[in-house]
């Protein structure tokens, strides 16, 4: 048993190990978060102006809210969330700003949706949060200044934050599988964009284009392609690599949902970069091998190679210093 | 990603519920307004449930002062260039399907509501 977790721990440590992001790169990316925040806050205010009778809590915190709270109140937690936002750009206090914003992101989210729909941005709203624990704030930041340790980002915090993605993915897999997304006969894919046809042709830059396909076999794949794409994650996340490219895969299939069905998912984005923040050595593994073996082949200058010493001199002179040692020894 | 819904019928049908409703005065035509119009500066994803919710049979939700002030005011923002004051909204869902090879609509009747405004 405990060689079993052992090597349950070591697996940990080396999958965790691959998802290890640079440090500098994380931070950009947090500037850009704190950015978006700001500059495209997710508007919290208009529940402000609206009857109280319109107002049904889903099961969860926001039952706490007999009433939509007062117009005065909302705007405060507009403030705030830019006022973290900036906090988080600038790097200052940032783990505390990151909790408080991924906080005050679900107290807004939680008050829109209290009008009948929960919608999936959850994800958006623990990006700060799991970013912090990854370390974002550990370079370009006024905190890394103050403290000047060495910028390190945490490989198991972004593993942790990979499960908690693809299990959501998983989480509109799942419901598709069991209302008729499988079945060969009905073409799920085909359904609602002909509902968005229906509704509005052209609600979409590709919606009337899509409506012109006739091909049972393509509309099929594409139901079966999106449930793979979002339900393989699960299994994918335990391999790095996989998941990076599982996460690509699911990209383009983002970008065909907005140009075919006018849903605009891009605030998902922010949920898969932290996976391609690698460290550069690891972006082209290929190149990088191949120009470790150019090195290894290389020959060294034989006065590069050897110390400037008697002992040296007498080696390189009885013809014993060969590109071999020469090669060992750098 | 959205979880979307059920897959259409293996026969190529899918259920499809179109919801409008018509502003009436005493001395003008109707207009006709969408969601969208109704409950502008909604998040677009909660318009459908609260229009549902909100202006289905009264049976569901006695509508109180304040919301009606509230319908009264939009129906009277949407009346552009009508002078006459809107007294009537008549809530229409139309419960049908759809052909998914072309997106054509079946012929349905309206479910009504009236609401006094």
């Amino acid at each position: 048993m405990k060689r079993l977790l052992s090597g349950a721990a070591r697996q940990v440590d080396r999958v965790s190990d691959a998802y290890r992001v640079n440090p500098t790169a994380l931070a950009v990316f947090r500037i850009v978060f704190g950015l978006h925040a700001l500059v495209y806050p997710r508007d919290f205010t208009w529940p402000g102006t609206m009857p109280q009778e319109f107002w049904t809590p889903p099961l969860g915190p926001m039952m706490l809210f007999d009433h939509i709270p007062p117009l005065w109140v909302l705007l405060a937690l507009q403030g705030a969330v830019a006022l973290t936002a900036l906090l988080v750009t600038a790097g200052l206090k940032t783990r505390s700003a990151s909790f408080a914003l991924t906080v005050l992101l679900i107290i807004g989210n939680g008050m829109t949706y209290s009008f009948g729909k929960i919608d999936h941005t959850i994800l958006y709203s623990l990006v700060p949060a799991a970013m912090a624990l990854v370390g974002w704030g550990a370079a370009l930041s006024l905190d890394g200044l103050r403290v000047g340790k060495e910028a390190k980002a945490s490989g198991f915090a972004l593993f942790a934050w990979g499960i908690v993605a693809a299990f959501a993915l998983w989480t509109a897999a799942y419901p598709k599988l069991r209302s008729g997304w499988l079945d060969p006969q009905r073409e799920a894919t085909h359904g609602y964009i002909a509902r968005e046809f229906a509704r509005e042709p052209n609600a979409a830059p590709f919606t009337d284009f899509m409506m012109t396909i006739d091909s049972s076999a393509f509309w099929k794949l594409l139901d079966w392609f999106t449930l793979f794409a979002e339900g393989w994650l699960v299994v994918a996340v335990f391999f790095p690599g996989l998941f990076r490219l599982g996460l690509l895969l699911l990209s383009t299939f983002h970008v065909g949902v907005y140009l075919t069905l006018g849903i605009d998912f891009s605030f998902i984005a922010f949920v898969y970069a932290p996976f391609f923040l690698l460290p550069p050595r690891l972006w082209f593994p290929l190149h990088n091998a191949f120009s470790r073996h150019v090195r290894s082949r290389r020959p060294v200058p034989l006065k590069r190679r050897l110390p400037d010493s008697d002992e040296a001199r007498s080696a390189s002179s009885a013809g014993r210093a060969t590109y071999g040692h020469g090669h060992q020894s750098h | 990603m959205p979880g979307f819904g059920a897959a259409p019928e293996a026969d190529g049908s899918f259920s499809f519920v179109v919801r409008s409703a018509e502003i009436h005065y005493a001395d003008a035509d109707p207009v006709t307004v969408t969601p969208e119009q109704l409950f502008e500066g909604f998040a677009s994803n909660q318009m459908n449930p609260t229009w549902d919710r909100v202006l289905g049979d009264p049976g569901d939700l006695e509508r109180d002062a304040e919301a009606m002030d509230w319908l009264r005011e939009r129906a009277t923002a949407l009346s552009v260039n009508i002078t006459s004051v809107p007294t009537d909204l008549s809530v229409c869902w139309i419960d049908t399907e759809i052909e998914i090879d072309d997106g054509a609509v079946a012929p349905a009747t309206c479910e009504t509501t009236d609401i006094k405004l």
